[in-house]
């Protein structure tokens, strides 16, 4: 199987264990581009704030994300941001993890299954070269910033996972 | 009553050059898995310990992150995040063989660290503060799953 097909986990039961399959459908997986979110008229931007003093400097709003080919979105991902009405604050996050990370490497956004529970929600996964123990300096530096700005609602549907 | 922080001198077994344990990709997805329950059975301690009963075992995973990352306390917050970061890290290491990208030493180290600092921080915090804010959310939440025992 082309490991380079796009990966979307689903639960699957199999002799008595439930256990995450991922289902691979390699066509409509890109980078996304500034005009595959929805804009909105109203004025709810989601303003970031400045973490300077954790190294992270993001001063421009979300929604505003720059194209960039380091960061892939699972469709399935996308979808489950405009179902859920977070995606300004799913776009916060994002923009807040590619300035966190000094070795980011690939930032892929898909959506993960509980394989208990059948819940989904999204998974922010980053691949570093770093050491571990800058990786997790990074690391409680990106989730401060991230409790910080996005509100706690939402956030519970994002998680941060890594590769390094 | 074993203690759940034994786990993680388990899961160093996978990540220490030198060990018996031959290293492997296997191994590496061991010590991850370890490192999440580790944590999340000290999780459990310090809710048994503020007298928050879970009464629906099946669902402890998910009550247990829900009251960490919604009370208000910025430890518990950390931590529950810490906890929800891992056990999708255990589920991609238990469950998805075909992920070649989770085995990795670094990988586990990382979780391993991760799982370390999370307890060192719920066990040197404030546990009367702790104790209160979780209790506080449980008792604005009826019907989530939690009880305050008093």
């Amino acid at each position: 199987m082309d490991v380079l097909e796009l990966e979307q986990e689903r639960p699957v039961s199999e002799e008595g264990y439930t256990c995450v399959a991922r289902q691979r459908s390699k066509p409509t997986r890109r980078p996304r581009t500034d005009e595959d979110w929805p804009r909105s008229d109203e004025d709810d931007t989601l303003h970031i704030w400045s973490f300077a003093h954790e190294g992270i400097y993001v001063d421009s709003p979300a929604g505003n994300l720059p194209s960039n080919s380091l960061v892939e979105w699972a469709p399935e991902a996308e979808e489950f941001c405009k179902r859920s009405n977070i995606v300004p604050q799913a776009e916060a996050a994002v923009d807040i993890v590619k300035k966190a990370f000094s070795s980011l490497k690939a930032l892929e956004i898909q959506l993960q299954t509980d394989p208990d529970s059948g819940e989904t929600s999204l998974a922010v996964q980053v691949t570093c070269t770093t050491h571990p123990d800058e990786f997790l300096r990074e690391y409680r530096a990106c989730m401060k910033a991230w409790r910080s700005s996005i509100d706690a609602e939402a956030l519970s549907q994002v998680s941060l996972t890594y590769r390094l | 009553m074993d203690d759940p922080r034994d786990f993680l001198a388990v899961a160093r077994l996978f990540i220490t050059p030198g060990a018996k344990i031959p290293a492997t990709a296997l191994g590496y997805r061991t010590a991850i898995s370890r490192s999440y329950y580790a944590l999340y059975n000290v999780v459990c301690e310090v809710l048994d310990r503020a007298e928050i009963e879970i009464l629906q075992r099946y669902k402890g995973h998910d009550l247990a992150k829900q009251v960490l990352m919604f009370c208000n306390d910025e430890i518990a917050k950390a931590v529950g995040h810490d906890l929800k970061s891992l056990q999708q890290q255990r589920w991609s290491a238990d469950y998805d063989m075909k992920d070649k990208t989770i085995g990795s030493e670094r990988t586990a180290i990382a979780c391993v660290k991760q799982a370390t600092e999370a307890i060192e921080n719920l066990d040197t915090a404030d546990f009367d503060a702790l104790k209160q804010h979780l209790k506080q959310w449980v008792q604005a939440h009826p019907g989530n799953g939690l009880k305050n025992k008093t």
